[in-house]
């Protein structure tokens, strides 16, 4: 084995690891900073007075379903929207005379045959 | 009269290409069947392996004029001659030659790549890299065999990239002799991961270990999905030029795709270009698998090695990559399944389907598919960061 294909090896290595690793830190530089700028407009279209009920109703709603976001792990507010949206559509699209006041995650009833059907289902269309 | 006709007949027969068929040339027709076989049958990457075979009998009938590979051995080659005495698959093979094929597919597969996953989750680029020591791991095989030159050794090695158009552009700047079975042993095994992966990953991982269920990716935006493909394309072909005619022509697919302004040329490349080109390429690489290469000293052999080198190449970078995920695994305290790590291997999204199936396995409630994702679009960028960095060191 020569010191030359050894030195192939090891500097090819290096390189990609390290290009790979330069394009992690850039990617998450201008993630971060792309967020930070939506999170600071988003902040400052809350804080503006509104002048539509409609979009007070919204802020209101986001502002308790983030409070529980946080209570509960793995629920964000896109999928607390769309459970509300699913028991609204149901009960005749009307937003009124229910309140969500918790969602849990029940055990997994599904029987196991069921979800091996869903799976393979799943796995021929991917 | 009658000694004319018979005269007739026999200089037809002559002619034929049944008086020129040699036992080199039967034995060629005989592996492009078998290849054949494998693609209608079997299903192994038809789209293909079905160009690729069929280029390859057609070329190997003799007298057919197809390809002419004593044009080609030429150094330097006489493109002039080419173009006036070549047939139509050596002025196909042009586009083969000159590199242009292969980053023409890459700007396919950029339309059709969704890096969102990616950009979620950066530190997937990290297993996207790990799995390239399947590379890098070969060259060393290949050099310490010794009947391979450092240029062919690096063909070879490619194959570990899991990347067929890479594996093609690499080979025919570095070792275009070796192009047929170089680019027939990836595309057979991109075919086979589903059968080469599963076990290695058993084997290197825990039960408790391909349990983890991983935390949901965040959202990215539409921002972030198009500054990804303009930032890459600055970092990586400042750094390493040679891989830019992968990278750039997968960036600006890719760009295609997120920017959303414009359907049109992203429809055209992610169909029509790509199916165009893949019949272009597959029919020319596998008609530079003639017969005369058979009767050169050796190549048999070398064919064999390549076989087995390229098998070597996935094991270890599928080795490399669950390792590398055992390790980020033990660094994050049990947030990262290791069974993503093998997906780093490219061969999208085969690679990531892997991943998925042996996680459902441990556990049916788990869904890595977009997990593995990541991984999976990081090793295609790796592979041709890999190839671009042998491409200078030994080109």
């Amino acid at each position: 084995m020569s010191l030359r294909t050894l030195s192939i090896v090891l500097v090819g290595m290096v390189v990609v690891f390290s290009v790979l690793s330069l394009l992690i830190i850039s990617i998450k530089i201008y993630s971060t900073i792309i967020i930070k700028f939506k999170n600071r407009n988003s902040n400052s279209d809350k804080n503006s007075p509104k002048t539509n009920d409609v979009q007070r109703i919204e802020v209101a709603e986001t502002t308790s379903v983030d409070t529980i976001s946080t209570a509960q792990n793995g629920l964000n507010p896109e999928l607390i929207a769309v459970i509300a949206a699913a028991i609204a559509a149901i009960m005749g699209g009307s937003s009124d005379g229910f309140k969500v006041k918790s969602i849990k995650r029940i055990g997994h009833t599904t029987p196991i045959w069921n979800v091996a059907g869903r799976n393979e289902y799943i796995l021929t269309k991917l | 009269m009658w000694q004319d006709f018979v005269n007739a007949i026999s200089d037809l027969i002559q002619e034929s290409g049944f008086a020129n068929l040699t036992p080199l040339h039967l034995i060629m027709i005989t592996i492009a069947c078998v290849f054949l076989y494998l693609a209608i049958v079997k299903k192994y990457e038809p789209l293909l392996l079905v160009p690729i075979s069929f280029g390859m009998l057609a070329a190997n009938l003799p007298l057919g004029e197809l390809m002419h590979p004593e044009l080609w051995d030429t150094s330097p080659i006489d493109y002039g001659a080419v173009l006036h005495e070549g047939g139509l698959f050596d002025i196909l093979y042009l586009g083969v030659k000159l590199g242009i094929f292969p980053p023409l597919i890459f700007l396919g597969i950029g339309v059709m790549t969704d890096f969102g996953p990616l950009i979620a989750n950066p530190k997937s680029l990290l297993l996207g890299a790990a799995a390239q020591f399947g590379i890098f791991g070969t060259y060393l095989g290949a050099m310490a065999l010794g009947n391979f030159t450092e240029k062919q050794a690096a063909s070879i090695a490619i194959i570990g990239g899991a990347d067929g158009p890479t594996a093609i552009w690499l080979t025919t700047k570095l070792a275009p002799e070796l192009l047929g079975p170089i680019a027939l042993a990836a595309y057979s095994y991109m075919a086979l991961v589903p059968v080469i992966q599963p076990p290695i990953m058993k084997a290197l991982t825990t039960n408790k270990e391909r349990q983890i269920v991983m935390e949901q990716l965040r959202p990215v935006s539409k921002t972030e999905k198009i500054l990804f493909p303009i930032v890459v394309t600055l970092l990586t072909v400042l750094i390493i030029p040679s891989a830019a005619p992968l990278i750039a022509m997968l960036m600006l697919g890719n760009l295609f795709r997120e920017s959303g302004v414009v359907g049109r040329l992203s429809e055209t490349a992610e169909n029509a270009l790509i199916n165009i080109v893949t019949i272009f390429l597959g029919l020319t690489v596998g008609a530079t698998a003639s017969a005369d290469k058979l009767s050169q000293p050796g190549f048999g052999l070398k064919a064999l090695s390549i076989i087995l080198l390229g098998l070597i190449a996935f094991s270890i970078g599928t080795a490399a990559g669950v390792l590398f995920g055992k390790l980020m695994c033990w660094i994050t305290g049990g947030k990262v399944n290791p069974l993503i790590g093998s997906a780093g291997v490219s061969a999208v999204p085969m690679a990531a389907r892997v991943s998925q199936k042996v996680g459902q396995e441990a556990n049916p409630q788990n869904f890595l598919l977009m997990h593995a994702m990541g991984p999976n679009v990081a090793g295609v960028i790796g592979s041709a960061v890999a190839a671009g960095v042998l491409l200078s060191m030994v080109g």
